[in-house]
């Protein structure tokens, strides 16, 4: 046990080291908040290494998981109030490359407003969220209403925890959270969100309670690869190490 | 006449009267005076034969009359032989900007009473320049300009980029710095130091440089400083004659402490008696002014003043007792200011505020509560009694532990005998000189070397190199640094020439010039019903985790979260805390200071083997202390003696113990001043992470510092770091620290690559912040020579460090000149009290993260393996 490429959650559910994940029995891809355009926020810079690592992982999940689908779990940009430069550009060249070799499925998230106009290649669907067998594909930001049977795939929340040492010492990371066959919250694809910090004790998405995220499975990303962690509040029970 | 001298033989009265040329303005000054102040004597003499001159004279003589007299009777003479410009003729430039208001009032005053004897010279017009002056004002002043122009460093650095008003500066003859000890320091210093030479690249005369100051030392720097150099390349300064009258004013310094023994004095108790004795000392003074080290301290002592000391003084104590800092807003502090001249208050408690030289009247007693950190600093808050010349400065430094009284009766001492600490003028900022580029670059087209050479006359970068001053160049203009995470260009620069470019770069230079960074502060709620308590500073939130108990104004709360730059806490007001306080704001014990301090530690080592009878006298004796305080100083160093021992001048004592949680700490003993011992104290516990490949929580405190870690050291793990390259540690320890990126931050503000404003959008601190961590990273990895972040080091461990320093103590260690002595002790010695309790300023990881996660990840399972009794997948 230590860093691991994949970890299979359930049947079929790999979380992958790329902060994606792939469903196997649906030869589906899924990632969730890119951001895209999160740079303009930077006044007079114009940057964009996080594009070409987001470039990069995405380019390794579509080699290693040749899915058949993949689906971008909302918030692919960042802009509220209209497209930036910075977006014009990076939305069509992930999506360029993406829709190229695959059938994309983007989900409509909180930040995508005039998506539309920047994003209208071939091969991409558009919708609120998508169901297919017992999955569903929603990014969160609204209420959503959990049906007994299926898997929520969900984003938004962009979680992350701190392990701490008793010296002082900690490291933040971004992670995933299984809950049960009941929901599978994704961590943020882009490398330049801040990640919420699960401790903190509150929750983005209306439809969840802290209680879910407490008795929720954590696996941790780092640049190494994948931590298996227990669940949440056995994590927090922990404290200090 | 060339180069730096001193002027030693005071000026005759006669001669000193035939610099003045009208009658009028000699008949305003015996009306209003008895005489020339000694300062106004030598200041007259020498300004009027054209030369640089650097004043240094206490409060109350008459050293900012003195800078102006001998231009308001030339502008005089002008203005009867009607030949009196509509320009700019002497530039008065000062870092504060109510002083600015002070000075109109102290110079229209005079004005307007020489106008009554002759009406010429109502035609003198003085105005204020600073960032709060309407935009009218301005266009007015284009339109009429002030003969006399008083503003601050930030607004001359715009004006001389400002296209038209800038002309209105070209012929002027006098320019004033004021306040030259607090500019000198720091950045904003720096920026004023390439704004003049700016200015005076674009005159056809040399204006006469004229700069006043406090006590400060070595005068030939800060000379340097205020005239820069005329022929760089070959270092000879420009003319100036140094008046030192600092002589004139004595000084009667005492140290007291409330309590003859600070261990067992409850702390009750210890406070009553404090404020009693600080009570009793206004109360048989006229006007008292109060120095606190801190703004919450200010509170504090204004607050326990105001309501348990209120009777027995007069019915309207609580009126009578005022707070000065600088959290307060200006208003406040100009009240605060006018109510101390006209006599109002009774004491003015203060942190650093009121250190400068606002006029502030008659005060005939300076208290100060704990240690200034400096014989400096204790001589230019003392200095503020005594209204008149020939009056003698009266201090009393009141001590508050063990520490403080060794330190203040040492600093005591060395303050009578005037022996001052070095002043350090930062040199070389890349980022200063950034900002500076692209404001000359809005001038005109230059020639490489004609800015280099500009630029070099300017004292703090007479030995930058060609290699950093084209470095900056480059980064300005886009070339080569960030190819593809384009920085846009700001200026155009081909190898041999630079200039302006893009429509946007005179709007940026206007936005963002300046040199003192926003301040992220967190506010602090209660998680029930939100009420806030206070602000935290966000280096010291970011080390919090939930559950953790923290001190805040007093009072203990446990950490719960940080959510959208808030802190929610729940008051905890019966536990302990978890989390050392944070005392950022505190002075740091300067290295002069610490080195007698450690003299005496030696000194005691000889006194400590006599009977104690004689060992009191003679420790009274050397400090000029009362036999109760002497006595206080023995017994402290005698327990220190007997339980453990009292360090030797050549010797680093490193002390060991167990703290409560299991931990190993070892207290080094290094009195070398709180900056040095901050850069020593990341080295070792960078070369330690790695060694012991764990974590490493570093504790600095003025006396020396603390490590904790996990792991048991030996004394060769020591002796063997020790001689490791401390410049390579420092820079490895520092390089991914928060407070790196904090303070990358100020620094790419300052160079413009983070800008605060562009075009329409202004962008918060916590987006600057943002902004920071992501380059800081970015930059570091790819262009390690990029000149903010080569700025960056600089500053941390030139102006906020002091590395010069820790690298002699570092090398004599090293070398075995100092030998070290690794002590284990069951507890504490009484020397590391005050070190355990300091607060944390840096957790230093080790160096492989993924062995660092490895093993957060392995603890946890196996933690959680045991409690649960199950196995870990």
């Amino acid at each position: 046990m230590g860093f691991q490429h994949e970890i299979e959650i359930s049947d079929g559910v790999f979380l992958t080291e790329y902060r994606g994940v792939f469903l196997s029995h649906l030869s589906i891809c899924v990632i969730s908040d890119l951001h895209i355009g999160l740079e303009s926020e930077l006044l007079g810079l114009d940057m964009n290494a996080h594009i070409q690592e987001m470039e990069e992982r995405i380019r390794k999940l579509i080699g290693r998981y040749k899915p058949e689908v993949f689906v971008i779990n909302g918030d692919f940009k960042h802009t509220f109030s209209g497209n930036v430069k910075e977006e014009w550009r990076g939305v069509p060249r992930i999506l360029g490359n993406l829709a190229d070799s695959v059938e994309t499925w983007i989900v409509r998230g909180n930040h995508d407003n005039f998506l539309l106009s920047i994003a209208s290649v071939e091969n991409v669907k558009f919708a609120e969220s998508f169901e297919i067998q017992n999955f569903v594909f929603v990014h969160g930001h609204r209420e959503v209403r959990f049906v007994p049977g299926k898997i929520y795939v969900l984003g938004h929340e962009h979680p992350a925890i701190k392990l701490s040492d008793r010296v002082g010492g900690y490291v933040k990371m971004p992670v995933f959270l299984w809950r049960d066959s009941r929901f599978l919250l994704l961590p943020a694809f882009s490398p330049w969100t801040y990640g919420h910090d699960l401790a903190e004790g509150d929750v983005l998405l209306p439809s969840l309670g802290y209680a879910d995220y407490l008795e929720a499975e954590v696996v941790g990303c780092t640049e190494y690869g994948l931590l298996k962690l227990p669940r949440l509040k056995e994590i927090l029970s922990a404290g200090r190490l | 006449m060339q180069g730096i001298r001193f002027a030693r033989k005071e000026p005759d009265k006669n001669s000193v009267l035939k610099t003045i040329e009208n009658e009028e303005i000699k008949q305003w000054f015996f009306q209003t005076f008895e005489d020339f102040t000694p300062a106004q004597k030598f200041a007259l003499y020498y300004i009027s034969k054209g030369n640089n001159v650097l004043i240094t004279s206490p409060t109350g003589s008459g050293k900012t009359l003195s800078a102006f007299l001998f231009s308001i009777d030339h502008l005089l003479s002008l203005a009867k032989t009607n030949q009196l410009e509509d320009r700019i003729y002497v530039v008065y430039i000062s870092p504060l900007k109510a002083l600015n208001n002070d000075i109109q009032r102290n110079l229209e005053t005079p004005l307007r009473e020489i106008s009554q004897l002759t009406p010429f010279a109502s035609k003198i017009r003085v105005a204020v320049r600073t960032s709060d002056t309407p935009a009218d004002v301005k266009s007015r002043m284009l339109k009429k300009p002030p003969h006399v122009l008083i503003t601050t460093p930030e607004s001359i650095a715009i004006a001389l980029n400002a296209p038209k008003f800038s002309e209105k500066l070209l012929g002027v003859k006098w320019i004033i710095v004021d306040e030259i000890h607090a500019l000198a320091e720091n950045k904003r210093g720096v920026h004023l130091a390439l704004s003049l030479e700016r200015l005076v690249s674009r005159m056809k005369e040399e204006p006469v440089r004229i700069g006043l100051s406090a006590t400060i030392h070595p005068l030939e720097d800060v000379a340097k400083f205020l005239v820069g150099f005329e022929a760089p390349e070959k270092k000879i300064p420009r003319n100036c004659t140094i008046v030192d009258v600092n002589f004139a004013k004595k000084m009667d310094i005492k140290v007291l402490s409330p309590v003859s023994d600070f261990i067992y004095t409850p702390s009750e108790l210890l406070s009553k008696k404090l404020y009693s004795m600080v009570h009793d000392h206004i109360q048989k003074h006229r006007t008292t002014l109060v120095f606190t080290n801190t703004r919450s301290a200010t509170e504090r002592v204004v607050f326990h003043l105001k309501h348990e000391m209120g009777n027995g003084v007069s019915e309207n104590f609580d009126e009578e007792i005022g707070a000065h800092h600088s959290s307060l807003s200006r208003d406040v502090r100009l009240e605060v200011e006018e109510g101390l001249k006209n006599g109002k208050y009774r004491a003015v408690v203060s942190s650093t505020s009121l250190e400068l030289g606002i006029d502030i009247g008659y005060i005939d007693l300076v208290l100060l509560l704990g240690s200034p950190k400096s014989a400096t600093r204790g001589v230019q808050r003392i200095g503020r009694s005594g209204h008149k010349l020939h009056d003698v400065s009266k201090g009393r430094i009141i001590v508050l532990d063990r520490d403080d009284l060794v330190e203040c009766a040492v600093l005591a001492k060395y303050a009578r005998e005037r022996k001052l600490e070095r002043v350090k003028i930062p040199r070389n900022c890349l980022d200063v000189l950034a900002q500076h580029i692209v404001g000359m670059s809005l001038e005109k087209k230059w020639d490489v070397r004609e800015g280099y050479n500009l630029v070099r006359k300017a004292m703090p970068y007479n030995e930058l190199s060609f290699e950093d001053f084209t470095s900056v160049l480059r980064y300005l203009s886009g070339n080569r640094y960030l190819e593809d995470q384009r920085v846009y260009g700001k200026i155009w620069y081909d190898g041999n020439e630079f200039g302006r470019r893009g429509k946007m770069t005179r709007a940026i230079y206007y936005m963002n010039s300046g040199t003192i960074p926003d301040e992220v502060a967190i506010r602090v709620f209660t998680e029930d019903e939100r009420r806030f308590i206070g602000k935290l500073e966000e280096e010291f939130v970011e080390r919090l985790t939930p559950g953790d108990i923290f001190v805040l104004g007093g009072k203990t709360y446990e950490f719960r979260k940080l959510w959208n730059m808030k802190a929610f806490v729940i008051p905890q007001p019966t536990k302990k805390p978890t989390v050392p306080a944070w005392f950022s704001e505190m002075l740091p014990l300067q290295y002069d200071l610490a080195s007698h301090i450690a003299e005496f530690r030696h000194w005691m080592r000889q006194i400590l083997k006599k009977p104690k009878r004689e060992a009191v006298n003679q420790i009274g004796r050397y400090l000029n202390i009362d036999p109760s305080t002497a006595n206080a100083i023995y017994t402290y160093f005698n327990e220190q003696a007997k339980y453990a021992r009292v360090p030797a001048k050549n010797e680093l004592l490193i002390e060991e113990f167990l703290d409560e949680d299991g931990l190993y700490c070892y207290v080094f003993h290094s009195l070398i001043g709180r900056r040095a011992n901050d850069a020593i104290s990341r080295a070792v516990a960078h070369a330690v992470a790695t060694r012991k490949r764990g974590t490493v929580r570093v504790s600095v405190n003025d006396n020396g510092f603390m490590l904790t870690l996990e792991e048991k050291l030996a004394k060769e793990d020591f002796t063997t770091i020790f001689r490791e390259n401390l410049e390579v540690l420092v820079k490895q320890a520092i390089g991914n620290t928060e407070m790196f990126k904090r303070r990358f931050r100020h620094v790419a503000v300052r160079s413009f690559l983070i800008l605060r404003k562009y075009g329409e959008h202004t962008k918060s601190v916590h987006y600057q912040q943002y902004d920071a961590h992501i380059l800081a990273g970015l930059l570091q990895q790819r262009f390690p020579d990029f000149p903010v972040i080569k700025e960056t080091y600089r500053e941390i461990m030139e102006d906020s460090m002091d590395i010069e320093n820790a690298l002699k103590y570092w090398n004599a260690v090293g070398d075995g000149k100092i030998k070290i002595t690794l002590l284990n002790l069951p507890m504490p010695s009484p020397f590391a009290f005050n070190i355990v309790a300091a607060s944390v300023s840096d957790i230093v990881l080790m160096a492989d993260r993924k062995e660092y996660i490895m093993g957060l990840h392995k603890k946890l399972m196996e933690l959680l393996g045991s409690e649960t009794n199950g196995v870990p997948a």
